[in-house]
């Protein structure tokens, strides 16, 4: 057993004794800042992480979430505030600390000349693992990933989902308690990006591993992730599970962009619309758009049935008609473009 | 550390291209270069004697005299030929000149004129060989013509001798003229070096090419180091390896370790190439070349850091350690040797890395050199990679 593994026990055994108090978070980084010269790219962030929870960490880029994870884990020394995993400090005790860390960086961070089975070695053996605990885990890991059969070829002919495998693999040889997966499915197909939630889930089914995950690809972060921290500008612009961040938006989203004719026919035009529906929500009056035209209007509605029946009359009584209206669900999408005014693909 | 240098070698070794660079690269340069110009280096008179050929058209006891004394002057080969033939030695190289002696060269001398001869000069020998030889073979002229002239004069106060009735006097004459006559033939002199200089000896051409291009090249390993750096950076492994328990100075220390080991790997592989394939001189203490190898590689491999330290791209590794590696070779004498070049560069040689290390193999290979003749060269190389080391370390980024 190494010492990773032996912490590992010891905190498991203190969980599960009775009468014991609410497990302490795996990850407990509290207001990290960070400066590069003048410019301050993470101020003030902190982060829970309970046992096996999964949470999605998200931010445009230069939100500086990448320096973050790389504070997490040990990999950049902050200006200020702490980390602990599992409860032991990362800067106090950082060998012990970081093996309980696994760490998917967003590059392929392996040896394209080596082997996948090579590549293991050496990263267990960085872990410090025994031989023959090196070989069992990197048989494990090889399986965990759907490997196990390729693991004798070169990583440079692998197709780009099989290098993620092995990528991940790569984190896993030390059981670390805290994993973290940084955009883990960039230019990978459906069926290996399924294989990588596999292995995400059963992680955390079998050894009880809490991940945190970030991905430009917001509709995998909310399959997979149990709770989300948005970031912007180095600070936390909103954490919480997906109804907590749903719920400002409410429960729909209704856009209305009249066109000039049906707007010379609305008393007060865009405006006199946003006054009536006020009530149902929160109203926007949009600029026209780029290419010309009226004003629009956007509502995130709270009582989006009160909400409709209101649009209905309006068009009735001013006989317009409804073709400019488009309705919407919110997603975590909306929440990320309310956050930070960006959508997520120009880098969550 | 074991599992970094492991790794590391196991790295290095599937790329061809650094292997290439780093071992195949200076044994084709060795092998090329050395038949190059073993011609010229048969000038330093290392490979043979200088060769001289001498145009006798007076044929007279005098010129026989001046032939027969320049074949008797040390590190000459002295041929007889035709003034056709000499015209053909000198310009193909084969004798770096000629001497011609005109007819009546003995007539001259025998009036009391000053002997005359001509010299023909290979153009493209190096002035640092050819005019000690012209002032050497001018000194045998004027030797042979002095002692011709004091041979003839002897020769007649002889006869006057010999015609005096006092036997006292003509035996007192007589040994005064065979005194004169040895004392005009000999010269006393020894030759000593300053205490403490070895002797001087030029290198053979391999002597002078499998240090150079051993030398030259290992320094190649300051871009392939650099660029292996560069991408444990960019390919986000260094990332990976902080958030090991593995401490960064054993990180650091990891990436190091090995290039040193292929240094000291690549300096065994050429000398022992220059040894078995060209019977190549290693001294009387071939030991010697360790403490003197292993600096080198640590002055190389300090340099490597310093450039990763400082770089941020490929194309500015490549660059710049191109530039560090082809310039510095080139001033310290590994492509061409000291001997050939003008003094200025001689002392800048002696300031670069690549000059103190070639000329520290030198002391070894040709000058048959000890532990304590590479001290002071072993000594300056790890000065340097000790201050470059300290300069880079701090600069050093794991991270992009």
């Amino acid at each position: 057993m190494t010492s990773a593994d032996a912490d590992v026990a010891a905190i498991q055994r203190a969980e599960e004794a009775p009468g014991r108090e609410p497990p302490a978070p795996v990850l407990r980084a509290d207001a990290l800042r960070k400066r590069f010269g003048d410019r301050t790219v993470v101020d003030g962030i902190s982060l829970r992480v309970a046992v096996g929870e999964i949470v999605g960490f998200l931010g445009p880029n230069g939100a500086g979430k990448s320096t973050s994870i790389a504070m997490f884990t040990g990999a950049l020394r902050p200006d200020a505030g702490t980390v602990h995993v599992a409860g032991v400090d990362l800067s106090a005790q950082p060998r012990r600390a970081k093996g309980l860390i696994g760490i998917v960086p967003q590059e392929i961070a392996l040896y394209p000349s080596l082997s996948a089975r090579q590549n293991l070695r050496f990263f267990a053996g960085a872990y410090r693992l025994p031989a023959r605990l090196s070989r069992e885990r990197i048989a494990w890991a090889l399986d965990v990933v759907d490997l196990a059969d390729r693991a004798d070829e070169r990583v440079s002919s692998y197709s780009g989902g099989m290098q993620r495998r092995v990528n991940i693999a790569a984190a896993l040889l030390h059981r670390p308690r805290l994993l973290f997966l940084d955009e883990p499915t960039v230019g990978v197909d459906a069926h290996s990006r399924d294989q990588i939630f596999a292995a995400v889930l059963r992680l955390r089914a079998e050894l009880g591993m809490s991940v945190v995950y970030t991905s430009h690809y917001l509709p995998e972060v909310e399959r997979l992730c149990d709770r989300f921290v948005v970031v912007d500008a180095g600070r936390v612009l909103a954490e919480g599970t997906r109804s907590e961040l749903l719920r400002p938006l409410g429960e729909g989203l209704l856009e209305w962009s009249p066109s000039a004719e049906e707007l010379a026919l609305l008393p007060g035009g865009v405006q006199g619309l946003a006054a009536r529906l006020a009530r149902f929500g929160a109203v926007e009056v949009l600029p026209p758009p780029a290419g010309g035209g009226p004003d629009s209007l956007r509502l995130r509605a709270v009582r989006m049935a009160d909400a409709l029946r209101e649009v209905a009359q309006i068009a009735a009584d001013h006989a317009i008609g409804l073709g400019g209206i488009r309705l919407g669900r919110p997603d975590l999408e909306s929440v990320f473009l309310h956050l930070t005014g960006r959508p997520a693909g120009d880098g969550a | 550390m074991l599992t970094m240098l492991r790794k590391e070698l196991r790295v290095l070794l599937a790329d061809r291209g650094a292997m290439i660079t780093l071992f195949l690269s200076p044994i084709m340069f060795i092998t090329v270069m050395s038949l190059a110009l073993g011609s010229s280096f048969a000038h330093l008179g290392t490979a043979g004697k200088l060769g001289v050929c001498v145009v006798d058209l007076d044929g007279g006891t005098a010129a026989r005299a001046l032939a027969g004394a320049l074949s008797g002057t040390g590190g000459l080969r002295v041929d007889g030929c035709t003034e056709a033939q000499s015209q053909e030695r000198v310009k193909a190289g084969t004798d770096v000149f000629a001497v011609v002696i005109p007819a009546g060269f003995g007539q001259r001398i025998a009036q009391g004129a000053a002997p005359s001869v001509r010299y023909l000069v290979d153009p493209s020998a190096a002035r640092q060989v050819v005019d000690p030889l012209e002032a050497a073979v001018t000194g045998v002229v004027l030797a042979v013509g002095a002692e011709t002239r004091t041979g003839a004069a002897l020769d007649r106060l002889d006869t006057v001798a010999a015609a005096q009735s006092d036997p006292a006097l003509r035996s007192a004459v007589a040994a005064e003229v065979a005194g004169l006559s040895r004392a005009a033939r000999t010269v006393d002199a020894t030759t000593a070096l300053p205490s403490g200089s070895t002797a001087v000896k030029y290198p053979t051409v391999y002597q002078q090419n499998v240090p150079g291009y051993a030398v030259m090249y290992v320094f190649f390993i300051v871009t392939v180091m650099a660029a292996s750096i560069l991408a444990e950076r960019r390919e986000g492994t260094f990332r990976r390896l902080l958030s090991t328990p593995m401490p960064r100075w054993q990180l650091l220390l990891g990436k190091v370790a090995p290039y040193l080991v292929v240094a000291l790997v690549q300096v065994a592989v050429l000398l022992a190439f220059g040894r078995l394939v060209f019977g190549m001189a290693l001294g009387r203490h071939p030991l010697a070349l360790l403490p003197l190898s292993i600096a080198l590689a640590c002055c190389a491999c300090a340099i490597g850091l310093l450039l990763a330290s400082f770089s941020r791209t490929e194309a500015q590794v490549n660059g710049l350690g191109t530039v560090v590696v082809l310039v510095l070779a080139a001033l310290g004498g590994c492509m061409v040797p000291g001997v050939f070049m003008p003094r200025f560069m001689q002392t800048i040689a002696g300031y670069v890395p690549q000059g103190i290390a070639l000329n520290g193999y030198q002391d070894v290979l040709v000058r048959d050199g000890g532990l304590r003749a590479v001290l002071p060269a072993s000594g300056v190389l790890l000065a340097v990679a000790a201050g470059l080391f300290l300069l880079a370390v701090p600069r050093f980024r794991f991270l992009r």
